[in-house]
């Protein structure tokens, strides 16, 4: 029986194949210094020193930028128990504690770029850090305490403030020629319920005392808005009878960076992000170093 | 604010969330709410 065309032009195409590739041979070449030194990369992780009032600082930069959505059911840090060395603290207290814990949002576009840093004084760890070059999405959790640097801008209308206003604070307003579209603003942070900055523990966020309301936009008065709100300041987490100071565990999820900002797919950048954003443990405090100059 | 409280502070645990330059060079707090959200609390996003 004669065999098929097809099988006959098909082991001649192997035979062909195996004749021309035993030929092929690749040879490794070896690249001058010159040649080589024209060439740049970053594959992944980088590592960067620094050193600031006698601490030195190793950072590893993983280079990613992730989609997350991390959970932690008790996140507690800075527990002691030691009423001897850290008198005042009460027993089972902790720098923070925030229960169910969550970094980024289920279906959210919630991005990190993530490092751990090493903080060392001579040969001896002093701190670690794991942080965020850039950090934008939700941050979530029930905050029992916490321990840092949380600014916070409040911004809006005014139509929640004339809601919680009494009649008399409405007619003040009103005389301020803010209305209820007008948009205003305020500054706040970690606070004690008296309206003292506590970045200690801190179990509630508002207007640090002496703080005011400022207008964004649609005052009547123009800069005389602004003159005349500054004359109500912030005092014990208030201002006439509006409350100014808020419990932390009311605000179980944040946002964090600006969400309003699209991402880019054509940048590296996380377009709107936060920057600098880091959970620190530290064995001594940093002569010199404060939040604002926290390197 | 009492900076011997603030030195202390940096003993121990913390979360740094600072102020940062954003796109057009300005200082900006990382956190923005609105008067609603203030005064009502924000509740957990899924």
């Amino acid at each position: 029986m004669r065999p098929p065309r097809g099988f006959a032009k098909t082991a001649l195409a192997l035979i062909c194949a195996s004749l021309f590739t035993s030929t092929v041979q690749a040879k490794m070449v070896e690249l001058a210094d010159n040649e080589l030194s024209e060439v740049t990369g970053q594959a992944f992780i980088n590592l960067t020193t620094g050193s600031n009032a006698g601490i030195n600082y190793t950072r590893v930069n993983f280079g990613l930028n992730v989609e997350t959505q991390l959970n932690i059911k008790k996140l507690q840090l800075g527990q002691y128990n030691d009423s001897v060395t850290r008198p005042g603290e009460a027993l089972g207290s902790s720098d923070i504690l925030i229960n169910n814990f969550a970094l980024g949002t289920v279906n959210a576009d919630d991005t990190i770029n993530p490092f751990l840093e090493l903080a060392y004084s001579g040969n001896r760890v002093v701190g670690m850090r794991i942080g965020f070059g850039e950090a934008k999405g939700v941050l979530s959790g029930d905050i029992q305490s916490l321990t840092g640097n949380l600014p916070i801008k409040i911004e809006g209308t005014a139509r929640p403030i004339f809601d919680q206003a009494s009649f008399f604070d409405r007619l003040l307003l009103g005389v301020a020629g803010v209305t209820r579209d007008t948009r205003l603003q305020a500054d706040a942070a970690l606070v004690q319920t008296n309206g003292t900055a506590d970045p200690t523990r801190a179990t509630s966020a508002g207007m640090v005392n002496g703080q005011v309301l400022g207008c964004v936009t649609g005052c009547n008065l123009g800069g005389l808005s602004n003159a005349l709100l500054s004359l109500f300041a912030s005092n014990g987490c208030q201002i006439l009878s509006l409350t100014t100071c808020f419990p932390l565990g009311n605000f179980q999820s944040l946002p964090v960076g600006n969400m309003a900002v699209t991402d880019s797919a054509s940048t590296a950048a996380i377009e709107g992000a936060a920057k600098g954003f880091f959970i620190s443990m530290q064995t001594q405090a940093w002569p010199g170093v404060t939040w604002t100059a926290m390197p | 604010m009492d900076s011997n409280a603030l030195i202390n502070t940096l003993k121990g645990a913390f979360m740094n969330l600072p102020k940062y330059r954003d796109a057009n060079g300005n200082m900006v707090a990382p956190i923005t709410i609105d008067f609603e959200q203030a005064f009502n609390g924000i509740p957990r996003f899924c």
